[in-house]
């Protein structure tokens, strides 16, 4: 059976170099692929990919299972340094409607098992008006506040937020059905 | 204002508290609120959740060959100790505080009287009469340390551990509650080391706050 992200992340924190290898290759093309989403660069996703192994190695001590998976916790940390790394040179993020195109639709090369609450939120995201979808991948993605989503978009900042809540509330009760 | 008009007025913000997204002060904002509040912490947790389960959508893509080998010899290298940029500042700082140290060492055996004399020594060296050091802290936590000399000229130095990346406006506000902006720290990979010298008194600075756009805010207290 396969070692634990837990076990593994507790073997990296006490410095365990063979724990660390099998930990980088099992994320890699998770983390890489979301840095890659974000930076739209292959050479800035690698660093960030690689800045992302970095931080996981130098926090793991830190990470608490009871809060989330290891997956998520090293997605998180993917995201906010694709966020930082974009910020930096002042890229333009992706079209969110070509993104939200991009995450309702299963990938032919992803061969990892797609979990019943993947394909709820792939569908509740496919569903849901592109007024909520583009702001809530903006958001979560690439790191736009609800009032640098407004001034793009041309609308009110409190119109933003309401639609990015909804659109948050629509896609848990979707996920909650699907989990039920 | 009524317990339900701030609640409407958080849950606004929770979606950007979950993404990390939110003003320093809608930040400060929140989280005041959220620490007295169970039905805003829980809606806070239900959209991280979501926002969790958002980035497990995107597509995987194998990184380039070798990926994990440089990875690792990243790791490798780092093990050791932490980066430090080197620099006057940080070369003077280092001085100080270890010849401090190594007084308050060799000071086991000795009475407070020598160790006094070679803390005023080493400060003498450099034309300097004081010296503070203090705790960063970012949410209740130690997140680096500052220096604050006294001297000609006075100077500040901070390092950074454990803190997001990111550039800080870095800011003294005094003891008379006037603020004066001294410049920005850089974080990367979490750490970061920065100083500049002070027009200011450091005895008259309250305490040192770092700022940032989408960023925590750290501060150091130098006060007592």
């Amino acid at each position: 059976m396969a070692v634990s992200d837990e076990s593994l992340l507790a073997a990296m924190a006490t410095g365990d170099q063979d724990a660390a290898a099998a930990f980088v290759r099992r994320h890699q093309a998770r983390v890489y692929g979301l840095a890659l989403t974000v930076v739209q660069q292959p050479a800035l996703a690698e660093d960030v990919a690689q800045d992302t192994f970095v931080k996981a190695w130098r926090h793991a001590a830190t990470y608490d299972p009871r809060r989330g998976s290891a997956s998520t916790w090293l997605l998180s940390i993917t995201r906010n340094a694709a966020i930082d790394a974009i910020r930096y040179r002042h890229d333009d993020p992706m079209d969110p409607d070509l993104l939200v195109a991009l995450l309702t639709v299963r990938d032919e090369g992803d061969t990892s098992d797609d979990t019943d609450t993947n394909l709820a939120l792939r569908q509740a995201l496919a569903e849901l008006p592109s007024e909520m979808a583009a702001p809530i991948v903006l958001m979560t993605y690439f790191g736009l506040t609800a009032r640098e989503i407004a001034a793009r978009d041309d609308v009110p900042a409190g119109t933003v937020k309401t639609r990015v809540r909804r659109g948050l509330q629509r896609l848990r009760e979707r996920m909650g059905v699907r989990d039920a | 204002m009524p317990e339900s008009e701030r609640c409407r007025e958080v849950r606004e913000l929770i979606p950007e508290l979950a993404m990390g997204v939110a003003s320093g002060e809608s930040r400060a904002r929140g989280l005041a609120h959220l620490a007295d509040c169970v039905d805003c912490r829980r809606e806070l947790e239900e959209v991280s959740g979501t926002v969790d389960a958002l980035l497990l959508l995107v597509p995987e893509r194998e990184p380039p060959a070798g990926f994990d080998v440089r990875v690792l010899a990243a790791l490798e290298q780092r093990a050791p100790r932490h980066r430090i940029r080197t620099g006057l500042l940080v070369a003077a700082a280092m001085v100080l505080v270890a010849t401090l140290a190594a007084g308050l060492t060799w000071w086991r055996g000795a009475d407070d009287r020598e160790v006094a004399d070679d803390y005023r020594s080493v400060l003498s060296t450099a034309d300097g009469s004081y010296l503070r050091a203090a705790d960063l802290q970012l949410d209740g936590a130690s997140a680096g340390s500052v220096f604050a000399y006294q001297g000609r000229p006075s100077w500040l130095f901070m390092s950074v551990e454990d803190a997001p990346n990111g550039t800080y406006h870095v800011r003294l506000v005094g003891t008379d509650g006037r603020v004066h902006w001294i410049g920005t720290c850089t974080v990367r990979d979490g750490t970061g080391s920065w100083g500049t010298s002070v027009d200011l008194p450091i005895r008259s600075v309250d305490r040192v706050e770092m700022y940032g756009t989408r960023l925590p805010t750290i501060v150091a207290s130098l006060r007592g």
